[in-house]
């Protein structure tokens, strides 16, 4: 038998046959995350556990065969994060219940891989959120997985990041004892986890936008928050395309209306204008609409009416002063949709938006960009996309979009996310070209200083590939990575983190421009 | 020459004379911190470097001769923090420039040896602050020491604790190599230090609330927040002793004033008794004190949102004749609140010395830990039973409060900020240290999340088996990663070396 085979048997005895597999037909179906940039990669084994002791046995199992071992949530990815090329894929969707929720102390504990979709269905019915909602595709998402990759979502204006709204994960660690334990409050045995720092360092740390390099979370410990009873959302279109106005507005709105905003979400003038033009010609307005400059979309929310009144107030003084900007009502481009008055919040908002307004076609390769930098250089980044574009523009598929984002969204304290990407046709050639540029296009990013976030394998590895870990830090992180990790099996390819003596400087561009 | 000499030598040849010492003038002034419950202990040399690159050589010399280190702040400490018996210590209020206060992209990039009063006093006046506003002895206390305690403070009922403010650090890895590394989005060398999380996992939690055992601190970068114009203070008095009631009405306050909550705690009442009994200059009429007073502090960017929240607290207050507005002049005519909340250094941070910190002649047991809100009721019953049962532990007029102030965190926690006295003579000393370790057992057994942890709390979380093996495992195992001679705060957690077997320290049920 195969060390393959050996470890199937091993992990059949330990968790059952039922949710273990290594048919073709499942390997395929578990062959690749949203985005095709990727060839498609067959796991070995993909085992779907239960319980956190699962997950350890799992573990002990793949350090005894030395086989590499891959986290998966909901698969909904773009960066090669959640697929490996043979190993062990685990599936961890199975474990999905909520375990507590705990109104008195505002906090919940969950498994990590329920989706956020389920989770924030249940707690807004009760009245409570978790303030960010996960990724834009929480549909199928996982809570393990907006952690993992630290990702920001709606509400992050207000509440931040996912893990800023972590107290606190139990975590199986990659080692030979697939050792369980658990950080935040509950490290201490007899606490709840009810609060993320003190007890012990906050370990937390680790295991956020880790990309699942460091270890499989199988629970977490969320804030909860009471759901603010009155919710608003108002459209501003600036009159001019400019983005030191962007900035300028966006400092503003913080500094007066800080408590206010969930999220602040400003689209390019060009993605409205595409939105304009693909309009069912019957749900066009006679008028052909006056655009002119970015648009922005303000949903704020508030404990009371009277606030509410307020903070609307103070929204439209800030907005149209100087005559900058203008109310906008998206009928003015599309009859179908609402007036904002009439706005009211769903779910489907928050997790079906990835579909209409981000994700270029999925059958297309897209290779997203997403990324923070300081909301002051936005005028300077927008530039240099432009330049970007230009000075490379013989390097990118025929026929590929290079947008400066989709969105920008605001981000405490001063950050935005620009949210974007390169998309090519996925056709056999243009993947390599696609996959490219790219990198290319993400190293220049981190030269001008920005931090991206969902990292998987393509933007972690761009991040190292630019040279912008110094060298000791990534000795620290390798060291780290041994320490938990001392056979280097879990999400190898991430970060070019392949083995202890692995040199990853043959990585590094010297670029370009 | 002995090995400390050989250090000495070294560390002198790299950073020069002017700030190495080993003369006993010094160390004696070194040789505490705020709290006599330890014994005084002398450092062999102390050092004041200025420069994340000098505490690298100086990691590298320590490391050279495996020469223990402690960093210390502004040793406003009361848990044996920042001092050490032998070895060398670290002063690093030289390190203590503003370096970047950047109000376009709300962070500032501060040294770690600035005090909180140096830091606020720069940003409040131009309009800017850091949310939660540090311990309360911020007067000397410093970024770093915050950092390393995730200490509560002023504001933290909305912006959390200080590492909830932090975007990332700077930090001396005790290594051999002594090694410099940067987190946050500053792990991207091409970066500005504008955010947590993104570029590489968050590893700038290993250094929150590590009690200066994972690294030392040289850079803090912090969040700004724009200092919301607007701010009222309300104080009531619940009309029962009845902590039911606190738990419910910080939940309601919490969910119906969520966004402009700044600040609120309660003050149990017997110390309003007390305050009242020892007032120089007594009111006309005697006071009706039935229960504990609650201080609440709102803020707001416009004034028309400040006076809903201040008809929404007073609405939820004094619903069913639960509680009642109070003045403090009710107990002494000379103690005015103002209404409209102020910045004044003295305000925040000489708070500690009137009413938390019993008389630091004293020996002072600090017992400051988390709780969860609706826990609030049980530990008010279960925390004074403690001391009753072992009243005959303490020492003659040992003074012991199982809470002096009770102040509502995020999402649903209270700190629960108290401790014991006793006199500061030989014989005392001993007992009380048995005691306190006894009481922290205690509290870390009933579910209490302790953060300055220092040498003595720390130790009792590990002697109360709050830690599993397999958490100790891991914790020794990342000692070990950054620290591979166990040289930095090795008291501390009782982590001295890599093969100590900590479960000696186990110490089975007491009650």
């Amino acid at each position: 038998m195969s060390k393959v085979q050996e470890a199937y048997k091993e992990i059949e005895s330990a968790i059952g046959a039922d949710y273990i597999t290594d048919k073709d037909f499942m390997k395929a179906a578990y062959s690749r995350n949203v985005d095709p940039a990727f060839p498609d990669r067959w796991a070995d084994i993909i085992v779907r556990p239960e319980t956190t002791e699962e997950v350890s046995e799992i573990v002990k199992i793949a350090n005894k065969y030395k086989i590499r071992m891959v986290p998966r949530g909901g698969g909904a990815d773009l960066v090669g994060g959640s697929v490996t090329e043979e190993g062990i894929l685990l599936d961890l969707t199975r474990m999905n219940k909520i375990i507590e929720i705990n109104e008195e102390d505002y906090y919940c504990v969950v498994e990590c891989g329920i989706t956020w979709g389920a989770l924030v269905s249940e707690l807004h019915s009760r009245g409570y959120t978790t303030g960010v909602l996960g990724p834009g595709s929480g549909f199928s998402a996982t809570i393990g997985g907006g952690l993992s990759n630290a990702t920001a979502g709606f509400g992050s204006t207000k509440f931040g990041l996912v893990p800023d709204i972590c107290l606190g994960v139990e975590v199986v660690l990659p080692n030979p004892e697939g050792t369980i334990i658990r950080t935040g409050s509950a490290a201490n045995k007899y606490a709840q986890p009810f609060c993320r720092y003190g007890v012990a360092p906050d370990f937390t740390g680790l295991f956020m936008g880790d990309v699942g390099t460091m270890g499989i979370k199988t629970k977490a410990f969320l804030r909860l928050f009471p759901l603010g009873p009155f919710q608003s959302h108002r459209f501003y279109m600036l009159k001019k395309n400019d983005y030191q106005k962007v900035y300028e507005l966006g400092h503003e709105l913080r500094k007066k209306v800080g408590d206010a905003i969930l999220d602040l979400v400003v689209y390019p003038l060009v993605v409205v204008q595409l939105a304009a033009g693909s309009v069912e010609q019957k749900f066009k307005p006679e008028k052909r609409p006056r655009l002119k400059g970015p648009l922005f979309s303000i949903r704020f929310e508030a404990f009371d009416q009277r606030i509410m009144d307020v903070y609307t107030e103070l929204i439209e003084e800030i907005m149209t002063k100087d005559d900058v900007a203008r109310p906008f009502e998206w009928q003015e481009v599309n009859l179908e949709t609402e007036l904002s008055k009439d706005w009211k919040f769903t779910l489907k908002y928050n997790f079906n938006f990835f579909h209409m307004a981000i994700s270029p076609a999925p059958p297309k390769i897209s290779c997203t960009t997403c990324h923070k930098i300081p909301i002051s250089t936005l005028p300077e980044v927008a530039a240099k996309n432009t330049e970007f574009f230009k000075n490379n523009n013989k390097d990118y598929p025929p026929g590929a979009v290079d947008l400066l984002g989709m969105i920008l969204m605001f981000l405490p304290n001063g950050n935005l996310v620009v949210v974007g990407g390169i998309h090519a046709d996925n056709i056999d050639e243009q993947h390599e070209a696609a996959m490219r540029i790219w990198h290319k296009k993400l190293r220049h990013q981190v030269k001008y200083g920005a931090a991206h976030y969902w990292l998987g394998e393509s933007i972690s590895q761009s991040i190292v590939e630019a040279g912008a870990y110094e060298p000791e830090f990534m000795q620290f992180f390798k060291d780290i990575k041994k320490t938990v990790d001392p056979n280097f099996l879990l999400s190898p390819n991430k970060f070019h983190l392949n083995s202890y003596d692995y040199d990853y400087t043959k990585h590094i561009v010297t670029e370009e421009e | 020459m002995s090995k400390v000499e050989e250090a000495y030598k070294e560390i002198e040849n790299a950073i020069g004379s002017d700030y190495i010492t080993d003369k006993d003038f010094m160390k004696a002034a070194y040789s505490r911190n705020v709290d006599p419950a330890f014994p005084d202990r002398w450092a062999d040399m102390i050092v004041k470097p200025e420069s994340a690159e000098e505490v690298s050589d100086i990691v590298k010399i320590a490391n050279k001769y495996k020469i223990h280190m402690v960093p210390r702040g502004g040793g406003a400490d009361l848990v044996g923090g920042s001092v050490t018996e032998g070895g060398i210590l670290l002063d690093l209020t030289r390190m203590n420039k503003i370096l970047e206060v950047n109000e376009d992209d709300y962070y500032c990039v501060v040294e770690c040896g600035v005090t909180w009063g140096a830091l606020l006093s720069e940003l409040i006046p131009r309009g800017y602050t850091t949310g939660v506003t540090g311990p309360g002895s911020g007067y000397s206390a410093t970024i770093g020491g915050g950092l390393s305690n995730s200490t509560a403070g002023g504001g933290s009922a909305k912006y959390g604790l200080v590492p909830d403010i932090c975007l990332g650090v700077e930090v001396v890895l005790p290594n051999l190599q002594g090694s410099i590394i940067r987190t946050g989005a500053a792990a991207n060398k091409y970066a500005a230090p504008f955010c947590r999380y993104g570029v590489a996992p968050d590893f700038t939690g290993l250094f929150m609330g590590d009690v200066g055992t994972l690294g030392i601190k040289t850079k803090a970068f912090l969040k700004l927040f724009p200092d919301p114009p607007f701010k009222k203070n309300l104080m009531y008095i619940l009309n029962k002793n009845d902590f039911q009631k606190v738990f419910e009405l910080s939940h309601e306050v919490r969910k119906w004033v969520n966004d402009g909550l700044l600040g609120m705690s309660f003050v149990p009442l017997l110390l309003i008794q007390m305050m009242a009994a020892q007032a120089k200059e007594k009111p006309a009429k005697r006071p009706r004190l039935k229960g504990p007073l609650c201080a609440i502090t709102v803020e707001a960017t416009d004034e028309r949102i400040i006076d809903v929240y201040v008809e929404k607290v007073n609405e939820i207050m004094t619903k069913d004749n639960v509680a009642r507005p109070f003045d403090l002049r009710e107990i002494n005519p000379t103690l005015e609140v103002p209404e409209k909340w102020t910045f004044k250094m003295k305000n925040l941070f000489n708070y500690f010395h009137p009413l938390i910190s019993v008389a630091p002649a004293k020996v002072t047991c600090t017992t400051c830990h988390k709780i969860p809100f609706s826990s609030m009721e049980e530990i008010s019953k279960v925390a004074p039973a403690f001391d009753i049962k072992h009243k005959d532990e303490f020492q003659p007029g040992s003074l012991s409060l199982w809470a002096g102030v009770i102040a509502v965190l995020p999402n649903g926690n209270f700190v629960v900020v108290g401790g014991f006295n006793a006199d500061n003579v030989e014989e005392q000393r001993e007992n009380s240290m048995r005691l306190w370790h006894k009481k922290l057992h205690h509290q870390v057994r009933y579910g209490g999340a302790h953060y300055w942890l220092g040498e003595s709390i720390s130790q009792s979380i590990v002697e109360a088996g709050a830690y599993t093996p397999d958490f100790m495992q891991f914790f020794k195992d990342i000692k070990r990663t950054v620290d591979p001679h166990f040289l930095l705060s090795p008291n501390k957690f009782h982590l001295h070396a890599y093969d100590d077997d900590y479960t000696k320290y186990l110490v089975k049920e007491e009650e």
